[in-house]
């Protein structure tokens, strides 16, 4: 116990003195979530599209006003194919909408329906696929309205409704903010710990230690113990920035947030250092842990990319990124509340892989100096 | 009865395919101080490691005060006391933290007294607050050596404490640690600096791995009474002089410059006979020995100056103007003068830390300094750096090759940068290749060759070019004393076409080569001139650069 408290006491004093470590537990994850909360916007708001009307009734009044007063659209009129061509092109506007000059005249007719032409530029996926439905939606509501005034019969065609759960305003930032913090605590869990082993080989302390009393497991005990602390202060930090500053709800429990996020920081911590054992060089160390850690957790967490719609053998790499099961479970508990069914085993998932990895950790840590 | 401290018998211990030690046996008597010397890649670190168990050897057998070192590992550490390369401080703990520290982890306790009585040893006792980060080189290692004490050990293990260190510190180390033997503990120290060697009872001569030689150091010395002599002659420089010897038929084992003689090491009596009126016999030295036993300094004459010219000037070649370089407040360099003509060899030498590197830097254009001029070949460096440097070949520290490279793609590589073009260039490159001998490595990777080639290959590259003048950072540091010599005789020929050579270094001895010397201390040239002036009769250069700092320090502080 002795030797123990000595080393943590001493880590405590390294991380108070150097400021990198503030830098990076403090520094590094405002900055990182101002820009996820401000410069990061996955929202549909405004989207510049082109309207081309050929043979303008008054009855399609309605319908025009439609897309003009939604928040969702930014609507400008054309007259001319060709320039509203040169337009998308020119990424001026997102999408054209066209409706052709035999418009009415086929809503008079009950053969065919009434044809509009709606080309996306399908170079940003996800807004095309956006203003696709969210056009379809608005003709089809018009037409549902038009209809019963008409007496004619709509119910042939299938009406879609769409809901929106949880995050009713659909604002990013909402689920954006908690998963940043999943991933500003892989970035400064592994960085400040894969610099520590090493830092301990390069500057000759490493073999000082290694003819005292001290145990593999004092070792590994003590920079465990004072680098969860620092995290730890961070993700405080994080959340205070989350919930005060930008406003984001938190609607789940905080003993279980807590719980998931201690067991989160515990898979980081591991797996820096490892990186850290292994290349004893305190440079290759943090680009290893960007690379194996930030990477991974932003590409394969689920934060910024659906695991569903990954290819099957990404789709398993994922099992063994720690974010994967940290984000759906601090999702959860930001924006539904606390969905036990997802938490309890997310934070099993992670308790394992947070055994496993000190497991690996001990079995590297040498107490010799050759293999 | 006297019972050894430690045994070694037929161990072995190999790296892949690097034998670090080869069939080691010896004894380490208890009382004593005993000394590992030996270059860089000889095995002391890997001796100590063994000692300590961080080590399994290979095979054959270690006890270390009765005890195995790897089953019984624990209770060795507690009997044990180390301090490794760098001292194993925490920088950003203070001096009291450090002691505690290792105390906790020896799992020692009620340490009051001993903390005092070891303060006070070390001169540490006012500092305890202060960061170890913040100590000086030799407050460093003394507060390395105070951790290691913690519990009162029998065998204490110290390696490299000199490196980093200025030569008074090394002093005193040394001393507090007679002391220590004096009361019945068995040190181990190793060393690179030769000339540490007469201080021990006993030494362990390591080259690559092997044992050349285990005893008294003044027994070895003494092998070589009568056959080591300071050589002149009225017409020769020392330079030329040197150059004849090497050259000559007569078999000699050594010699170099010392002072304003060549010190020649020549146990044939004909050879003796031949330059009878020219020797004076003096006290022969470790070193003489070593070379002895290394088997003698390479003969011959050095090709390397080969079509070397150098226009003749009036002005001087290099000229450093009040140079100071202020970090902070912290001040590397302070109103650094100097100037060195054309064909003149001229060093800086101090121990590290004391600011023979920022001036280096300053002067070949690395480092704007915060006041003051540097002038190469009369251009200077501030308004014309592009210029300057043409005229400078430039050897940095620990010899910055690309080590991912081969030998031949090092040479096409710094001869292209150099300016140089299609057949004159391969000309060089063939040049280079003959005189280094670098024939047979062309195709190994730079950072695979042993360390002598690896100074050879940056020294080729450094003068492809043909430079006027040549910039040497720390050339010899962890090379043999035969790799050395070879080097300057490089040096040397290159001079006497007239090339101005500026070179740091912190092996005092090495100063001798220099015509004129600056010495370093607390980042300023505090004695300038040549080396026998500098020095006193009988006194080595490390002596008579304590005394001028010991002068300088009183002069100071009246």
């Amino acid at each position: 116990m002795k030797v123990l408290n000595a080393l943590i006491r001493k880590e405590f004093f390294q991380i108070i003195r150097d400021p990198s470590s503030i830098l990076i537990a403090f520094i590094l994850p405002f900055v990182l979530i101002l820009i996820f909360a401000t410069a990061i916007s996955l929202d549909n708001n405004n989207i510049r599209v082109g309207l081309l009307i050929d043979g303008y009734k008054d009855e399609m009044n309605d319908l025009i006003a439609g897309f003009e007063h939604t928040r969702y659209l930014n609507v400008t009129r054309y007259t001319n194919r060709q320039e509203m061509e040169k337009a998308l092109m020119s990424d001026r506007i997102k999408a054209m909408i066209i409706f052709p000059n035999n418009f009415s005249k086929m809503l008079q007719g009950t053969q065919d329906a009434a044809p509009i032409q709606l080309i996306t530029d399908a170079t940003d996926p996800n807004i095309a696929t956006f203003v696709a439905g969210y056009v379809q939606s608005l003709v089809l509501n018009w037409m549902k309205i038009y209809g019963n005034e008409k007496g004619l019969d709509v119910s042939n065609l299938i009406e879609i409704e769409n809901v929106v759960w949880f995050n009713p305003e659909l604002k990013s930032r909402n689920f954006i903010l908690p998963g940043s913090i999943a991933i500003i605590m892989t970035l400064v869990g592994m960085i400040l710990t894969a610099l520590v082993i090493a830092r301990e080989w390069e500057r000759g302390t490493m073999e000082a230690l290694l003819t005292t009393q001290m145990t593999k497991l004092d070792l590994l005990m003590a920079k465990y113990v004072a680098y969860y602390g620092l995290a730890m202060c961070s993700t405080i930090f994080c959340t205070f920035l989350a919930i005060v500053v930008f406003g984001v709800p938190f609607r789940g429990s905080y003993v279980a947030y807590f719980i998931t996020t201690s067991l989160f920081i515990s898979t980081s911590l591991g797996q820096g250092f490892i990186v850290s054992t292994f290349s004893k060089n305190q440079f290759l160390s943090s680009i290893t842990a960007a690379a194996f850690g930030f990477l991974p957790a932003v590409m394969l967490s689920g934060f910024l990319f659906e695991i569903p719609s990954m290819p099957g053998i990404i789709q398993f790499m994922t099992y063994i990124v720690p974010a994967r099961y940290y984000v759906p479970g601090i999702n959860n508990l930001y924006m539904a509340g606390n969905v036990w069914s997802v938490i309890i085993p997310q934070s099993l998932f992670l308790l394992i892989n947070g055994v496993l990895l000190f497991m690996i950790l001990y079995h590297m840590t040498k107490r010799r100096l050759d293999a | 009865m006297e019972q050894a401290a430690a045994t070694l018998s037929h161990v072995c211990k190999i790296f892949g395919q690097n034998k670090a030690i080869a069939d080691l046996s010896f004894q380490l008597p208890k009382g004593k101080i005993v000394g590992v010397v030996g270059p860089d890649g000889a095995g002391k670190t890997t001796l100590c490691r063994l000692l300590l168990g961080l080590l399994v050897p290979s095979s054959g057998q270690i006890r270390v005060l009765g005890l195995d070192t790897q089953t019984q590992s624990d209770e060795l550490h507690r009997l044990v006391g180390y301090m490794p390369q760098k001292f194993g401080l925490y920088e950003d703990l203070s001096v009291q933290e450090n002691l505690d520290l290792y105390a906790d982890l020896k799992n020692l306790s009620h340490l009051e007294e001993a903390f005092k009585e070891l303060l006070e040893m070390t001169g540490l006792a006012p500092f305890t607050d202060r960061l170890a980060g913040r100590l000086s080189g030799g407050m460093k290692q003394k507060l390395g050596l105070a951790c290691a004490l913690l519990g009162t050990p029998q065998v204490l293990i110290l390696d490299e404490p000199g490196v980093g260190v200025d030569p008074i510190s090394r002093r005193e180390l040394m001393k507090l640690v007679r002391d220590l033997s004096k009361n019945g503990m068995s040190i181990l120290w190793s060393t690179s600096y030769l000339d540490e060697a007469a201080e021990f009872d006993e030494v362990l001569l390591l080259d690559e791995g092997k044992l050349l030689y285990n005893g008294k150091p003044e027994q070895l010395t003494r092998q070589m009474a009568g056959n080591v002599f300071l050589m002149k002659e009225k017409k020769t420089a020392p330079r030329a002089l040197l150059r004849q010897v090497l050259r000559g038929e007569n078999p000699i084992v050594d010699a170099v410059i010392q002072g304003d003689a060549v010190r020649l090491v020549a146990p044939d009596k004909k050879t003796q006979k031949v330059f009878q009126n020219l020797l004076t016999p003096v006290k022969p030295r470790f070193e003489d020995a070593v070379i002895d036993i290394l088997g003698g300094t390479p003969m011959g004459e050095s090709k390397v100056a080969g079509q070397i010219q150098i226009q003749n000037t009036t002005h001087f070649m290099i000229e450093a103007d009040h140079l100071t370089k202020k970090y902070g407040h912290f001040t590397a360099a302070k109103d650094i003068s100097f100037k060195i003509a054309k064909g003149e060899i001229f060093g800086l030498l101090g121990p590290n830390g004391a600011g023979k590197s920022t001036s280096f830097k300053m002067m070949c254009g690395l480092s704007r300094p915060t006041s003051g001029q540097a002038f190469i070949n009369g251009i200077d460096m501030r308004k014309n750096p592009a210029k300057a440097r043409e005229q400078l070949g430039y050897m940095a520290q620990k010899f910055s090759l690309f080590s991912p490279l081969t030998v031949m793609q090092n040479l096409r590589f710094f001869s292209g940068i150099y300016g140089l073009k299609g057949d004159q260039q391969e000309n060089r490159i063939q040049d280079m290749i003959d005189v280094f001998k670098l024939g047979p490595y062309l195709t190994s990777h730079a950072g695979d060759l042993p360390l002598g080639f690896k100074q050879r290959l940056a020294l080729a590259c450094a003068i492809m070019h043909n430079p006027s003048i040549l910039f040497l950072d720390e050339p010899t540091s962890g090379v043999d004393p035969l790799t050395r010599r070879e080097f300057w005789k490089h040096i040397n020929a290159m001079v006497e076409k007239g090339v101005t050579v500026m070179v740091t270094t912190h092996f005092m001895d090495e100063a001798e080569y220099c015509d004129r010397i600056a010495l370093i201390y607390q980042g300023q040239a505090i004695k300038t001139g040549a080396p026998f002036e500098i020095k006193k009769a009988h006194e080595t250069m490390e002596d008579a650069f304590i005394r001028t700092i010991l002068e300088y320090d009183k002069r100071t502080s009246s």
